[in-house]
């Protein structure tokens, strides 16, 4: 019989609702409809709109045609001297930002001084003003980089023709040294020969060495002269790179890169091996044998009867000879190890991208939900809100129309109990506004949504759903007619939705207010939801607070009414 | 039937029914008499359980008025303002308020007190489309849709015109030959003549007379002069509320 009553409340409650247009539209039409508003809303969202779309002054005190291409910004030139303009037209909201090219900008960059941009934002529309920061800053960044790549590559240009060349220097310093050790070998055999050989022959010898020797003086003052010239060419080399390098590091070094470390030593290498060649003796060496009196050693052959002494003349000075040579091949020798270390370094450096020297380090963000709309991230809020504003309104008007109209009267007068009447209308209130999360779920996939239709997020719905009902049942035992329900619905949905993390993180309120709005009903359905939708989590806790919460809430309810059954 | 003994209401420090004692007879029609603020309704709320009384007892058909569970079963109530669904037609109302009671064969119920009652041709219109009498004798039939002891009629004939007040004492008339005693309150000194056949006058939530309509004639030539004599009486030692 109890199962009967209950069915004739829920069937009469059905029969009301339907014959009561309002109610209807209510319950079927507003949830669609405000589904569907937010929905379009929400999927057309973006800041990035919303910064190409407001006005960004734009001043250009320097009128040196600066331009920031590839901005995404809607610039608004505002002529020659707009200092203050920009400013005041900011302040005014007349254009949500101002950019300020000060005078000489172009100028202190090219000179490697470095300028700064002047950016006024309007900070009353703090999305936006957030949007333009973030936009303006990509691009200095940007323009930075380009600045100092361009440097850095026109460096490294010349640096890498240099390198080339040192390499050459290197192979012909090889070929040098060759040459010396030939000259050295062969001044060996003469000065054996000379020790071994026999006056008698001597003559006839010493026309020979005569020529021998013309031919190493021949060669001598070729190597002196090649190593002359590259010794002059290596060091001019050297010595232009220099100040090359110490511009680049000027330009692009002022935010102290990681790279830039590497270019100061790489110049300092390079000043060290200039350095070294500069102070290498051999010219000296080379001057030594130029100097040696091979004239001296052409004898007249008539002058046979010097001989012995010319011999051993000439075999003094062959060893001061051979010495000499020594000491020149040793010295090539150092020059090519100083020359390949050099090399080696500047391929080092050269190999670097300069990109990677003038940003060595980037962001590479990596969003925790890949690839979702703005619409997915606020589906949650979007199902809570709209089901909390009707709930609220529908479940609150209820019960205040039953008290209003008498019914509620007649219905306690009836061997029934309140707790069950209250009970009955909880169930009709929570199959409608399972019909109602229905509607909106169905807008949300029809929106391209993909919800995952788990035991978890319908307990979580059902939770919601009938946290809320009660809730507007509890308002509705409070208060004494329908504009007082909906007053008193308003009053405590729109402080829930502004404390419930929808708009504002906890972290931005107070402690208190973010500690209060922890708890609100509000947020523990979205916390619920948002676990289930976003996180892929689970928050079987918070569905049992939620259910905790609505049995307090409907005991509450039943004790109003029993309290006060009519007004 | 009913037995009052010392009920007594405050309001705060408002005094509303002030010891009452009286008693009704089964198949009695008892009229309670008394103008605007005599404390008729405040009764009523009591006897049928709505109202704790302050302090005093009642009993209604043997059972006490605090023993709420029980005394839903024995009384009916028709309250001075109509108490029903208006989105429902009258069948629907009865039907429903019917099945709360637990009514047997609810249909055959229905037919009774829409053809007692004179609501057959209307019997499924909406409830709120009917006219003021309509409504009144619906808001009757729904306090007796589950035949109770004892029904309480709270000013039926409020606000209706004379010709349909007159077709609503053929209804009470009737209800009283099922054997139901009925509790009338009214501020019409006719209706106690047609229909009652006891009843107390209250002001100022005391009892100023017990009465017959008979016995009340003495005050006066017509029972309108009656009764302003008796309360004329009451007035000299109080100042009298607006009648
Ligand atoms: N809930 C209440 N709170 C305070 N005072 C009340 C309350 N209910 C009734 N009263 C007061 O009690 C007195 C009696 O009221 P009651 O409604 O019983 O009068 P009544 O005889 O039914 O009058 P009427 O003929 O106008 O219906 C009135 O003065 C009224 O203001
Ligand atoms: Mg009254």
């Amino acid at each position: 019989m109890k199962r009967m009553k209950g069915l004739q409340m829920l069937f009469k409650d059905a029969k009301l609702l339907l014959r009561d247009t309002k109610t209807v539209v209510l319950v079927v039409v507003t949830p669609l409809l405000i589904t569907l508003i937010l929905a379009l809303l929400f999927s057309n969202l973006s800041t990035e709109a919303a910064v190409g779309n407001v006005k960004v002054g734009w001043c250009d005190l320097d009128q040196q045609g600066f331009s920031v291409e590839g901005a995404k910004l809607k610039l608004m030139d505002l002529g020659k001297n707009c200092n203050a303009t920009a400013e005041q037209m900011v302040k005014e909201g007349s254009v949500a930002a101002a950019i300020i090219i000060p005078k000489g900008f172009q100028q202190q960059i090219s000179e490697g001084h470095g300028s700064s941009l002047q950016l006024y934002l309007d900070t009353t529309q703090v999305q936006t003003a957030h949007g333009i920061s973030t936009e303006v800053r990509a691009l200095v960044e940007e323009m930075n980089q380009r600045i100092g790549v361009t440097f850095i590559s026109e460096a490294w240009k010349k640096l890498k023709a240099l390198n080339d060349q040192l390499a050459k220097v290197t192979d012909e310093l090889e070929q040098a040294h060759q040459t010396t050790l030939t000259v050295r070998n062969q001044t060996q055999q003469l000065k054996d020969y000379l020790a071994s050989v026999n006056l008698t022959q001597a003559e006839e010898d010493l026309a020979t060495a005569n020529r021998t020797l013309h031919e190493i003086q021949a060669n001598l003052s070729i190597v002196q002269q090649k190593i002359q010239n590259y010794q002059l060419m290596v060091s001019s080399l050297l010595q232009s790179a220099v100040p090359l390098l110490n511009m680049s590091y000027n330009q692009s070094c002022q935010n102290q890169s990681i790279g830039c470390a590497a270019l100061l030593e790489g110049i300092t290498v390079i000043e060290n091996a200039s350095a070294t060649l500069n102070n290498a003796s051999l010219s000296t060496e080379v001057q030594t044998i130029a100097a040696l009196n091979t004239t001296a050693l052409l004898l007249p052959l008539n002058a046979i009867g010097d001989l012995s002494t010319a011999k051993a003349e000439v075999q003094e000075n062959l060893t001061t000879l051979l010495a000499t040579i020594d000491a020149y091949a040793a010295n090539i020798d150092a020059i090519i190890v100083e020359i390949q270390g050099t090399h080696q370094l500047l391929e080092q450096y050269t190999a670097r991208d300069p990109q990677y020297i003038v940003r060595a380090v980037s962001v590479d963000e990596k969003e925790s939900l890949e690839q979702v709309s703005y619409l997915w991230i606020m589906t949650p809020a979007l199902i809570c809100v709209v089901l909390l504003f009707i709930g609220l309104f529908i479940s609150s008007n209820l019960i205040v129309q039953e008290r209003r109209a008498g019914t509620m009267l007649r219905n306690a007068l009836a061997p029934v109990s309140l707790a069950y009447l209250i009970f009955m209308k909880v169930v009709f209130l929570f199959v409608l506004a399972i019909i109602q999360a229905t509607l909106i779920v169905v807008v949300l996939m029809l929106f391209g949504m993909t919800i995952a239709l788990n035991i978890y997020f319908l307990s979580a719905i059902a939770a919601i759903c009938l946290l809320f009902m009660v809730l507007g049942l509890c308002i509705g035992c409070v208060v004494k007619s329908e504009n007082s329900a909906l007053l008193t619905s308003l009053v405590l949905a729109l402080p829930m939705m502004f404390l419930s993390g929808i708009f504002y993180p906890f972290e931005m309120m107070p402690a208190s207010f973010a500690w209060i709005g922890g708890k609100l009903p509000l947020t523990m359905a979205l916390q619920a939801l948002q676990k289930g939708m976003l996180y892929h989590g689970e928050d079987w806790q918070g569905i049992i607070v939620m259910l905790g919460v609505s049995v307090m809430l409907y005991i509450i309810s039943v004790y109003l009414v029993w309290r006060k059954p009519v007004e | 039937m009913l037995e009052v003994k010392d009920l007594t209401r405050t309001f705060k420090k408002f005094t509303a029914v002030d010891h009452l004692s009286f008693s009704v007879q089964q198949g009695e029609i008892f009229g309670i008499l008394g103008p605007n603020g005599a404390g008729k309704s405040t009764l009523m709320k009591m006897l049928t359980g709505f109202l704790e009384p302050t302090s005093g007892t009642a009993t209604v058909a043997g059972v006490e008025i605090r023993d709420k569970e029980k005394l839903k079963r024995v009384i009916g109530w028709a309250p001075q303002e109509d108490c029903f669904y208006g989105k429902l037609s009258i069948v629907e109302n009865l039907q429903y308020f019917g099945s709360l009671y637990g009514v047997e064969d609810i249909e055959k119920r229905i037919w009774e007190l829409v053809q007692a009652l004179g609501l057959v041709d209307k019997r499924n219109a909406l409830a709120e489309s009917l006219s003021g009498g309509m409504k009144r004798r619906l808001n009757i039939a729904l306090a007796i849709v589950h035949s109770p002891k004892i029904l309480f009629l709270d000013e039926p004939t409020l606000g209706i015109d004379p010709i349909s007040r007159m077709a609503l004492w053929d209804v009470i008339k009737d209800i009283k030959k099922q054997k139901i005693t009925i509790i009338y309150s009214t501020h019409y000194l006719t209706e106690v003549e047609q229909l009652c056949d006891r009843m107390i006058i209250l002001r100022r939530g005391r009892v100023v007379k017990e009465a017959t309509p008979q016995s009340i004639k003495k005050y006066g030539k017509t029972i309108e002069e009656a009764f302003f004599n008796i309360l004329k009486n009451e007035t000299d030692e109080r100042t009298p509320d607006a009648v």
